[in-house]
């Protein structure tokens, strides 16, 4: 397993033509994403848990992110009706932050350390499905339009090397360290993406540039029909204010 | 005792063949005589399984909230303090009758999870309507792949496809409380089109298009009922 993760990180073509012909290769790619999934989970969890660990701490979190959010906010825009929005959370964030601590400290059936044990639990175990899940739609995509471009692999095939993009997502575990987390994640999706990319141009046998627009056709195509949909709504809400 | 826990283990080997979209479990299913009977008793057991799996974590969730009422009376009594709420009562005194309704509704208004014995009821339905599922799908994914020159029985469809349903194992995640469910729609779909294309031998193209036709069918209705929903919104506006 070990080897495969190297693999996928270095681009190993070896290692990823022998996955293609592996019979058992969906398995090994599943359990991949299971290892880097539990691992970032993990992380992430014990993370939330600290944060958490009391309710005077969670609103305390909660707190310092919405006056980060306000400082943003009065930063961009000056106008009256940003300083009236700002008067107005400025009125009602203490009372609001009281009523949550209020709630966070209701006594509970089970104590509150159960309850911090089993969201660890939950963020650790939900990891790994939310990278298949994101590994599927993307795999399941590449694959239909890297058929339409005369690959050859097999929806096996494709799911098993696909797994692999998952590899570099080992990276969102430093997600929690301070300043440089979203760098990380970046550089944790720019590679997974390369690895989709050149594992779809083995799975299908297709060349690099074909298997790069198999990958990015479709989202390509949704953020196109995103903003084209966006746009008409605009202009529907726009007539229907003027007219 | 034992051909039962033979069967048992063949059941379970078959839904991690669909899980992990093994065509050899599907071509098993297939070819087996008595196929349509154990994918039915395969759907059945694996919706049992998630929706004993889910009472359990939500069993969890229960045990780690705060009663019910005093959650909503903590509640009513925050946003009552709350300046915003205040003056918005004093101009539109409305919002503060519905306000005071919203919060008459029992069980925290649904912010809170239900009891054991309220959600024992969906353990006894989840096998029924995973099997209500199985038999909907299958026979759409059935008549489509017909039309697309297919050449299986609906026996031997419905046996291959109720394999699709060992991507629901992932959900036995609920077990945890607080734990996400995801993937399975997709692993589910996936699942499908392998089974479409061992039942009825097919090619890719018409294989996907088999399993594609229903959801697209539904997307499409879906598009339709929301833009017609819009232009009635903006032509009342």
């Amino acid at each position: 397993m070990i080897e495969m993760f190297n693999g996928a990180l270095t681009l190993n073509r070896n290692m990823m033509l022998g996955l293609r012909e592996a019979p058992d290769g969906v398995r090994r790619g599943f359990l991949l994403i299971l290892l880097v999934g539990l691992l970032v989970g993990a992380v992430q969890g014990f993370n939330t848990m600290i944060q958490t660990a009391t309710p005077e701490r969670t609103v305390q979190n909660w707190r310092r992110e919405l006056d980060s959010q306000v400082s943003q906010f009065v930063l961009t825009s000056n106008s009256p009706a940003t300083a009236d929005i700002t008067r107005v959370i400025n009125e009602n964030k203490e009372p609001f932050f009281t009523m949550l601590e209020e709630l966070l400290s209701l006594p509970t059936p089970l104590p509150r350390p159960a309850s911090l044990l089993f969201q660890l639990l939950a963020t650790t175990v939900s990891r790994p499905l939310s990278y298949l899940s994101g590994m599927l739609l993307a795999a399941a995509a590449a694959h239909v339009i890297a058929r339409q471009f005369g690959g050859q692999g097999t929806i096996q095939q494709m799911v098993a090397l696909g797994s692999l993009s998952v590899a570099p997502h080992a990276l969102d575990a430093l997600a929690v360290v301070p300043i440089m987390g979203g760098t990380f994640t970046t550089i944790a999706w720019v590679w997974g993406l390369v690895v989709l990319i050149i594992a779809t141009s083995i799975a299908h046998n297709l060349d690099a540039g074909k298997a790069a627009m198999a990958v990015l056709f479709i989202p390509l195509l949704l953020i196109v029909a995103g903003l084209f949909s966006l746009c008409m709504l605009l202009a529907l809400l726009v007539a229907a204010v003027g007219g | 005792m034992r051909a039962c826990m033979g069967s048992l283990t063949t059941l379970f080997q078959l839904a991690l063949g669909g899980l992990l979209l093994d065509p050899q479990a599907f071509r098993i299913q297939r070819d087996a005589p008595e196929g349509f009977g154990r994918g039915a008793l395969l759907v059945a057991l694996v919706g049992l399984a998630v929706g004993l799996a889910a009472w359990i974590g939500n069993f969890g969730v229960y045990l780690t909230q705060p009663d019910a009422n005093a959650f909503r009376d903590t509640l009513y009594d925050g946003v009552a303090r709350l300046p915003l709420y205040q003056n918005l009562v004093a101009e539109t005194p409305e919002l503060g009758v519905a306000f005071e309704e919203a919060f008459n509704q029992p069980q925290g208004g649904g912010l809170l999870a239900t009891g054991p014995i309220e959600s024992l009821a969906g353990v006894l339905f989840a096998p029924v309507f995973a099997l209500l599922g199985w038999f909907i799908v299958g026979s759409v994914v059935h008549i489509a792949a017909r039309a697309f020159g297919g050449s299986a029985a609906y026996q031997q469809t419905m046996a291959c496809t109720a394999l699709a349903s060992g991507a629901h194992l992932l959900a036995l995640v609920q077990i945890v409380p607080y734990a996400q469910v995801a993937a399975t729609t997709i692993l589910g779909l996936l699942a499908t089109y392998v089974a479409v294309r061992e039942s009825h031998q097919l090619p890719a193209w018409p294989s996907f298009w088999a399993v594609a036709l229903g959801p697209t069918l539904l997307l499409l209705l879906a598009a339709i009922f929301s833009c017609g929903l819009l232009f009635l919104l903006v032509s009342v506006v």
